[in-house]
Order: C-alpha cells, then structure tokens, then sequence
C-alpha cells in the first residue's frame, strides 16, 4: 500500500478549477492520498462531492479560512485509518486559527549578528506568519520592538493583516513615550509591563 | 482563437445578484406604476405587461449576462434565445428588440462583437423579431443581451400565478444548462456542453405556440433561479403546492455523473440558501437536490395545464420539434412544502 500524499492548493481559484485540478491529481496517482486545499464553502463541498463519486474516504478539516480536504482512495487501508475524521460537511472540525503561543518582540530586527541582515529577516518573518495557517495568540512589543507597529514602519502592512486575522497585537506604553512613539501607533493597543510580566508567567511565550 | 469565459470574473458560475440580496433592495425601491399596468415586479413573473388598448397590450423584457460559453457567435444565440425567452413565457408574441452591449476594446477589434450580434441576429431573424436598436458602453468583463418588446391580448397574459389542484406540469427543456457550463470550464462532459449549449439557444417559440391551441393555467421559463425557485413562485402565486417527480425529469448526457462529481456552480448553492419551502423525499439521491437548484440560463417553459391535455400537449410539442418537452410533475392542494421533490 502506498501512503504517497499529493497536495492540491487551489485557494483563490473558483469552480470549478478545484474540483478538476483534483480530480486530475486522482487520475494522474490512483494511489495516492489526495489532499486539497481551498478557501470557500462552495469549493470545499464540490471537491467533497467529488471524493465521495470516486469512493475515496474523505476528512475535511478547517485551519483557519483553509479548508483541507483529505481523501484517500477505496483501498487503500492503512491510510485510511488515519484519516482524522470522515465528517460531512456539516461535521466540519474546529480547528481555531490561532494557536497558544504569544510572542514577544524584543528588538526591530531578527536574531543576532548583522542588524542589516535582522531587519530584512524581520520582514519576511511577518509575511511568513500572515501566510501561516496557525498563527500565534498574541504577539507583545517592547523596547525597540516598538517602532515596527507605529508610523513609517514597512511591517504595517503584514501586521495589520495578522490583527484582522484575529491576532491580538499590544505594543508596551514605556517603551512608546520612550521613543515618543506614543501618538503613531498604527497597528494594534498599547499595554503595560503588568500585562506582559502576566503572559511571560502563566502563557507558552516566544521571545525574540 | 478568444475564449470568452475566461473573461467572465465570476467564473462562469451564474453572475446573478442573489434573490435575497436582491428582496432587501426592493423593498426599499418606489415601482411608479398606473392603471393601465397589467403585469409588474411584484408577481415574481417574467415581463411587464401594459394594456394599450382593450385587445392589445405591450409585452416587455431585458436580460444580459457575462459569457457562459466560449464561441462568441453561439454566446449571442443563447443571450438572445435567453432573453426573446420572458415575451413567450407570457403568451406573447416578440416584435422587436435591442442589443445591451459592455465590451473590452480589443474584444471588439478583434471581431468579437461582430460575431456575438450577428449571433443573436440568427436567432432574432429565425423568430421574425426586428432589431431596431442598441447601446453599447465599454466594460472590463464582456456583457451582452437584449431588450425585448412584444404584443399580447390583455386577456390571454400567462401568469405564473394561475395553477389548479390537479394540474399537469409540463418542462420543455432539458434541466443541467449551470452544471455543464461549468463542466465546459473544466473541459469535461463534452457531449453534455455541447447538448446544454444547443439548448441553450433554441427559442422557446415552438413550444410558446404549440401550448396556444391548448389551456394553459399557469407559465413561466425556468432560469437563474433553478426548477425549484421558479416552481416556487408558480405555487406560491397560485396558493398550491407542486409535485416533482425527478425520475421523469429532462437531463443532458451526463447531467447526474457531473453533479455528482462537484461541477456544481456556485449559483446552485446561493439557490438552496435562497429558496425556502422545498421538501425532498427521503430516498431520493441528494444529487438531485444540485440538479433541481441548478441554475438555467434559457431555459425552457414550466406550464401548468389541465391533467386530461397535458399528453396531447406533450405529444404535439413533440411534433413540433419541442423533443424535450415531458410531463414532470403534478399540481396538488397547498401543504406544508412548496414544492415536494420525489
């Protein structure tokens, strides 16, 4: 039995290109566990419909806006078992968007070593995360951590779309007057060190 | 060579604004009407119809959309078979019409506007309709359709609010015109596309003149809507329920195979959301429910006759090359359901 996976990643493709893409995927392995992934309901249940017409075992799982749809081919045993879950589509799983972690943002750049290097680092590191599929709780900024949520940062944009993903984003009130950032900042609330101290003690956090 | 549905942002998946968006914008919108207004919006029905003078009234209608299909010229067929549709689902006869036109420049340099009206200029000539003008405006996504004008007795409007417990419902056309459109998307089913795409173009004028020489009760076409909002309104207007019998329902080649496999369009989805009162017996396949939501473009008449003409209506159809034409269900006292599937 092969426990081969082919992923097929049509978000923000519309019908009814999931369903032919995947069903090419099914053509081209038989063998194969088909996992596709989309980002609407119509496009979940028709690729659903399709695993179901084929006899494939289907689980669906939500993460976030995603939805992946996992079939395996009638057969094909051992995977099957490990399906998570053949839920219809009114079964779907909840899995919620955002994960346990919080982070905390010490400085404007990532890692150590070159600066340079750190604040192109830092840049991508965001995109990476409005890219993930789970994505942290909460993320705490503090000393020059702080400059990246207020005004004439370049990680506005990439942060801001973390908030409306629904990541809670808190930029530390001394640090701010500090800087005198108090009145720019862009993306997010302004906390306090009582806040943060809390998070470190009772929450799985991420310093960086 | 251009393929038009790439054009269609919507993904050729139905580009009509949802029935419930639509109801909240209505309600809110003054309809200027007088007494000579026989037939208006509030229905539900398929054109206004205004009295001129006491044997004659004026029948009229427009629709467009985005293209469903990829050859212009066969694009223009179905938009102007689509909209002549509506003057015939009233009993009426089309007179003239006008061509609604918003199209990308290079579209038009390269001949395609061409193609797509004098498309319609094949179906509009076969059904003796005269084109007597148009407008045309520049747009992203390639838009085409028609006003159309036509004449009725004031007596003789078929309503979609007159169907009798006991009546025969009759469908003319094949249902699946949503499904395979988005099959031809995917470049499957060719035998289904090229069979929807026929039908798509055919007029309902045969099947309009045939019914005249038998009683009709009630009609209406069968468009974006599906069977089942369609039917909806037809039982709702007429205080009844209706009967569907799915085992007897007109399909294209391949019709249950595509459903079933999820080339479903996201129209069908909006429809199942959008349509209350629908009852599907417990054994029937819940593929069919896709198919009855499916939304039709051009599609054919949904007649409510008197049970002992409705084979005779269906056996002279057929004669007059309506092949299509079956008896698909039954009139029956107003229950808890609109419409009850089985």
């Amino acid at each position: 039995m092969s426990s081969k996976e082919v992923v097929v990643d049509v978000r923000g493709k519309l019908c009814p290109v999931p369903v032919i893409e995947s069903k090419k995927a099914m053509d081209a392995s038989p063998e194969a566990v088909i996992v596709t992934v989309v980002d609407n309901e119509v496009s979940r249940d028709n690729v659903i419909k399709l695993g179901k017409s084929k006899k494939y075992a289907v689980g669906i799982q939500q993460r976030g806006s995603a939805y992946y749809i996992r079939m395996t081919p009638p057969g094909n045993d051992i995977v099957a078992n490990q399906t998570e879950s053949t839920a219809t589509v009114h079964e779907k799983k909840e899995i919620p968007e955002v994960g346990g972690r919080v982070l905390l943002m010490t400085k404007d750049y990532l890692g150590e070593g070159s600066e340079e290097l750190g604040r192109s680092l830092m840049k991508t590191f965001w995109f990476c995360l409005t890219e993930a599929d789970v994505k942290p709780k909460k993320i705490f900024f503090i000393n020059s951590g702080v400059k990246m949520v207020a005004e004439g940062s370049e990680h506005l944009e990439n942060l801001q779309a973390l908030a409306d993903a629904g990541v809670e984003i808190a930029a530390c009130g001394i640090c701010l007057d500090f800087y005198g950032l108090k009145e720019s900042v862009k993306v997010g609330t302004i906390t306090n060190m009582y806040v943060i101290s809390d998070s470190m003690m009772t929450e799985a956090m991420v310093t960086l | 060579m251009v393929k038009l549905t790439t054009y269609a942002a919507k993904g050729g998946c139905a580009c009509k604004i949802g029935p419930h968006i639509l109801a909240g914008v209505l309600q809110q919108v003054r309809v200027p009407t007088n007494e000579h207004v026989l037939v208006d919006m509030k229905g539900a029905d398929d054109a206004g119809v205004y009295r001129l003078t006491d044997d004659a009234a004026l029948v009229q209608t427009l629709d467009f959309f985005t293209p469903i299909v990829d050859d212009p010229r066969t694009f223009g067929r179905i938009a102007a078979a689509n909209s002549v549709s509506d003057i015939y689902a009233m009993g009426g006869r089309p007179l003239t019409a006008m061509n609604i036109v918003g199209f990308p420049v290079p579209l038009v340099e390269q001949g395609v506007l061409t193609e797509v009206l004098n498309g319609a200029a094949d179906i509009l000539e076969s059904a003796g309709i005269a084109v007597v003008g148009g407008h045309s405006i520049e747009n992203e996504t390639p838009i085409f359709g028609l006003s159309v004008t036509g004449v009725i007795h004031p007596d003789k409007v078929w309503k979609n609010s007159g169907a009798k417990v006991g009546d025969a419902l009759i469908l003319t056309k094949p249902i699946g015109t949503g499904i395979m459109s988005t099959a031809l998307k995917g470049g499957v089913f060719e035998n289904g596309t090229q069979e929807a795409a026929n039908s798509m173009f055919t007029l309902n004028k045969a099947a309009a003149e045939t019914a005249q020489h038998f009683t009709v009760h009630a009609c209406t076409d069968v468009t974006g809507f599906s069977l089942m909002g369609h039917g909806r309104e037809m039982a709702d207007g007429s205080d009844v329920s209706i009967v569907i019998n799915t085992a007897q329902l007109p399909l294209f080649t391949d019709t249950v195979e595509a459903a079933s496999m999820g080339l479903v369009p996201a129209a069908t989805y909006g429809n199942r959301k959008a349509v209350s009162g629908i009852c599907f017996a417990e054994n029937v396949d819940e593929v069919w429910s896709d198919i009855c939501f499916d939304p039709q473009t051009s599609g054919g008449l949904l007649l409510a006759v008197p049970p002992e003409e409705a084979d005779d209506l269906v056996k002279a159809m057929h004669e007059a090359g309506v092949i299509a034409a079956t008896r698909i269900g039954e009139v029956v006292t107003k229950g808890d359901c609109a419409v009850y599937v089985k």
